[in-house]
């Protein structure tokens, strides 16, 4: 290794100047136009539905449940931008109001499934043992059975109303957050500062709500938006059979079925309500990806 | 260091950690000594450094003394109390007395919390007053770890790692402890950021007069900091001796081999004395848990297992050749022989 | 003697998560010279690792080379396609990256990856001989009862003795060149010499040239040669290393080496750079390093600063205050040229 400099070899200070700093336009990235596009879309249908949903007089030219046997199965036409259906009622206003009902029992259903479920899989996950062995167990239960008889069940067993029907909902859908939340939980256990929080003699009860939960929202909020998607299609699919909301209250499961008939003459009558509810169940996966990118990053960052 | 006036904070003796471990399905459970009896002395307002690689049971015994687990066996006395003979509830005062601070910056603190709740934490939990009371406490801490007020409202995120280290020390001294175990407190941070948080520590514990227990793999920085050190191997001590002392004339050849890797002249790189690989602790060595690996071993390695024995009376050695084995050969330079440069000295106050 | 690698005004940006676009290593220069260990120094986020990827155009989808040659052996491995690229890497260009266990893979046996490596780059086809060969470099790396080892998966083997394999399967074909990404950093400190050793032993034998990135000084001194020294993606000072260790002139290098502890200073504070390292999406107009400096002037805040060379360009600072902070020999001789 040389040591000092040896004079032979010239040690003459030579001096030149930095190389300056690039100033390139960086690479346009491609994907993202579509992203953008796509949350767009998807937020636009979103904001629509529920502007509907909140203010139907606002936007519904009519009123859904009247009846008028002189405009029984019109065509859409300007008058009835979604056509009418057998019993003359505008299909577009009872498309609106019930997007009421379809949001609305999904909603709260989503939240309620989401809230206990998420709390059940918490517990489960930090608490583990018994608790953790009861929790699983009760959700490989409503995991092994298909929703749909589930809620057939249930209906049957404590009848029809709205708030039955989100309580059924609610209890065909909570495994999946509990799962989730579990698995969370578990490794959120691990980290240094729940270490530091036992260590401080914070209760259980205190570690739960202030550590583990906050840390659980971000992925419980893309839960439970991808979650709401599923929920419109159960209740749609409870009331085409006949068990969610009753007639005359207009939902779109109820409007589909009452199509099938119709389907080769007045094909509207079950195609709009159709469209309107994969819009919705559409937007709401998309805003669920999206929310996913957004909110994975910011959780890795923080991290 | 104030030796005069020293006295023991912390005793401990003989203290053990058994893990039983059951290797897949159907196996049967065996015991994996991750601490096989250590027994050292802390002196109130001193670091003890302890010194060791994976499967040393430096963490192990971290964490005994954080009060994480108990041990299996052995006695901790602490300020004159045994920790052993309290039960439970009485055990957890003494959390209060004994502050971790741990090495990864980046799981340390929540990442949904502001750094203002996250240090009064403790705080809150032990009913320390009202708002306004924490709320000057949390500001005289960050001050004391040179951080700005205005961190309280950020978030962990918002901050870099030695930063982060430093809301960790924070809370730590939140209850005015008398002791803090560090473990690792450097390691994952960058080498110009290590020296600013090793300041800190040794300023703080002049300021508070706190005992510190360090763990760490690296030498240079237990030498730096500690008074006293132990090296640790397998769950033992190899050799335990103040800090001069092990700097200069380490007398066991595990202390030596990390010694050679801190140490740009020891030359090590061509033949590297030390051979192999760490033994599973499950299956430790038969004799002195170094001989398959200590260019010095002889058939008595094998089959006798080395005491801990005072070489001289503050320095205790595991080995049997301890005499005859020289410390490495490289005396300490003169400071002529170091960095030499002019410039002036008015460093400025930590930023963020 | 010609460099083996030369690395001319390297500029790679990378896009952050949020879209921006940062300079990673920005007009990075290097030349490896045959047989020698270069230590690639700085600390996280200096891009040390980003010039090691870009040098072998393994950048991530996130990151482009957009400027800069890589001259190896007379091609500029910046212009070459992958497949190229690929011919070359692991055959003439061997890489050791930091986790063993992330570049073995773990669903095949060892003595299968390192017969890759010869059916790959030299079409050696008959089983026997990839055996035979396989067990040969496995002595080279000094792993025991090579033999009964080869049919080993990476799981059953430790840390230290992973790393020997990744080695192994890249120094198969004695390349000219390995390049090391902090390869010793997740082992034990014992284990670490042994394969340093190990690896300062196969480049004697082969007479391989090294680029070795850490940011572990102790290590780099022992073990390398010549050293550069990266801040904020820029190359600050350059040099033989016991030169540049011993009497550093740039004030981040100076920084570094009283910040780190030493066995020998132990009982000396240790003397911290103020600060920390400012984000490299913020780009200052001069040094970078003069928001920290406590020898800075004005014009380091206002341009970035020329290179000082001496002895033959192989030592460089980039500094504004190098001419008062020279080592003595060279001030001297500065001196004497002046006067005579």
């Amino acid at each position: 290794m040389p040591e000092a400099v040896p004079v032979a070899t010239m040690p003459v200070l030579s001096r030149r100047p930095a190389e300056p700093r690039l100033e390139l336009a960086p690479p346009k990235a491609r994907g993202r136009v579509l992203m953008w596009i796509q949350l767009g879309v998807a937020a636009t249908v979103a904001v629509l539905l529920v502007a509907a949903a909140l203010f139907p007089s606002v936007f519904a030219p009519y009123d859904p449940n009247a009846i008028s046997l002189a405009e029984t199965l019109k065509a859409p036409s300007a008058a009835h931008w979604f056509g009418t259906d057998q019993l003359g009622r505008d299909l577009l206003t009872r498309v609106i109001y019930g997007s009421r009902v379809s949001l609305f029992v999904a909603f709260c259903a989503v939240l309620l499934a989401g809230a206990g479920g998420g709390l059940f899989g918490v517990a489960a996950g930090y608490l583990g043992g018994m608790v953790d062995s009861i929790v699983m167990r009760l959700a490989d239960i409503q995991l092994a059975l298909p929703a749909v008889i589930l809620a057939l069940v249930l209906v049957g067993a404590i009848g029809f109303s709205m708030f039955n029907l989100i309580v059924v909902l609610s209890l065909a859908n909570w495994a999946r957050f509990a799962r989730v939340t579990r698995s969370e939980a578990l490794s959120l256990r691990q980290r240094d500062f729940v270490l530091l929080a036992r260590l401080a003699h914070a209760s259980r009860l205190r570690i739960i709500f202030a550590h583990i939960v906050p840390n659980v929202t971000n992925t419980f909020i893309v839960l439970a938006t991808l979650d709401i998607g599923i929920i419109i299609i159960l209740e749609a699919t409870l009331s085409f059979l006949g068990l969610g909301v009753q007639p005359p209250m207009a939902s779109w499961g109820g409007m589909i079925a009452d199509g099938r008939g119709y389907l080769e003459t007045a094909w509207w009558i079950c195609g709009f309500p159709g469209m309107v509810l994969m819009l919705a169940v559409l937007s709401a996966n998309l805003l669920g990806d999206a929310l996913r990118d957004r909110l994975s990053p910011t959780l890795s960052r923080a991290w | 260091m104030a030796e005069s006036a020293a006295r023991t904070f912390m005793r401990i003796r003989d203290l053990r950690k058994t893990y039983e471990v059951r290797r897949g399905l159907f196996g049967r459970a065996r015991p994996l000594h991750a601490v096989a009896g250590v027994s050292f002395d802390v002196q109130a307002g001193t670091t003890f450094g302890l010194v060791g690689e994976s499967g040393s049971g430096k963490t192990t015994i971290a964490k005994m003394l954080m009060l994480a687990e108990g041990p299996t066996s052995g006695s901790i006395v602490i300020d004159g109390q045994d920790l052993t003979a309290l039960d439970r509830k009485q055990r957890g005062q003494f959390h209060r007395e004994l502050q971790p601070v741990l090495q990864d910056p980046y799981s340390s603190l929540d990442p949904r919390m502001r750094i203002g709740r996250i240090i009064d934490e403790p705080l809150r939990i032990h009913g320390f007053g009202s708002r306004a009371a924490m709320d000057a406490r949390i500001r005289e801490l960050l001050e004391l770890v040179g951080l700005p007020p205005d961190a309280a409202r950020r978030f962990p995120h918002e901050l870099s790692g030695g930063q982060r280290q430093r809301v960790s020390i924070a809370r730590a001294l939140g209850l005015s402890p008398k002791c803090m175990i560090l473990d690792e407190p450097v390691s994952a941070l960058d080498v110009s950021i290590q020296a600013q948080i090793l300041n800190l520590l040794k300023d703080l514990q002049g300021a508070l007069d706190l005992t510190y227990l360090l763990i760490s793999h690296d030498l240079a920085v237990v030498a730096y900091m500690s008074q006293r050190i132990g090296v640790l191997y397998l769950g033992e001590f190899m050799e335990i001796a103040d800090a001069r002392e092990v700097v200069t004339n380490a007398r066991h050849p595990y202390t030596q081999a990390l010694i050679a890797s801190v140490d740009a002249r020891s030359g090590a790189i061509d033949g590297s004395a030390v051979s192999g690989e760490i033994p599973s602790p499950m299956n430790p060595p038969s004799g002195c848990t170094f001989h398959p690996r200590c260019p010095y071993a002889q058939a008595r390695c094998r089959t006798e297992k080395p005491a801990l024995r005072p070489l001289a009376p503050a320095h205790l050695v595991a080995c049997h050749f301890a005499e005859s084995i020289s410390a490495p050969q490289y005396p300490l330079p003169t400071p002529a022989a170091c960095m030499p440069i002019r410039r002036s000295h008015a460093l400025p106050k930590e930023m963020t | 003697m010609k460099p083996i690698l030369e690395a001319r005004h390297l500029t790679t940006m990378l896009r952050g998560r949020h879209g921006g676009v940062v300079t990673a290593v920005d007009n990075v220069s290097l030349s490896v010279m045959p047989g020698r260990a270069l230590a690639l120094v700085g600390e996280s986020g200096s891009g040390k690792s980003i010039t090691c990827l870009s040098l072998l155009g393994l950048l991530p989808s996130s990151g482009k080379l957009v400027a800069g040659e890589v001259l190896f052996k007379g091609r500029d491995l910046a212009k070459l396609p992958q497949r190229e690229l690929e011919k070359i890497r692991g055959r003439e260009i061997g890489m050791i990256l930091q986790d063993a266990m992330t570049s073995l893979n773990p669903l095949l046996t060892i003595g299968d990856q390192i017969g890759e490596v010869f059916r790959y780059h030299q079409r050696v086809r008959d089983r026997a001989e990839l055996r035979r060969r396989a067990v040969e470099v496995l002595e080279k790396v000094k792993i025991p009862a090579a033999a009964e080892r080869l049919d080993s998966y990476p799981f059953q083997f430790s840390g230290g003795m992973r790393q020997r394999v990744s080695i192994a399967i890249n120094v198969a074909l004695s390349p000219d060149l390995l390049i090391c990404d902090e390869p010793t950093t997740a082992l034990d400190v014992t284990v670490q010499l042994q394969i340093l050793g190990l690896l300062s032993e196969l480049q004697r034998e082969q007479n391989m040239a090294i680029v070795f990135v850490t940011h572990d000084l102790h290590l780099a001194a022992q073990f390398c040669d010549d050293v550069a020294i990266m801040y904020g993606g820029r190359v600050v000072e350059a040099g033989p290393i016991r030169e540049v260790f011993e009497r550093p002139v740039h004030p981040y290098t100076v920084g570094l080496l009283e910040a780190l502890p030493k066995l020998e200073t132990y009982d000396r504070r240790l003397l911290a750079i103020p600060g920390q390292q400012p984000g490299l999406a913020e780009v200052p107009r001069g040094c970078r390093f003069a928001a920290r400096c406590a020898s800075a002037v004005a014009q380091c805040h206002e341009s970035y600063p020329d290179w000082f060379e001496w002895n033959g360009g192989q030592r460089r600072v980039a500094c504004w205050l190098t001419p008062q902070r020279l080592p003595e020999p060279v001030a001297e001789m500065q001196q004497e040229l002046a006067n005579g």
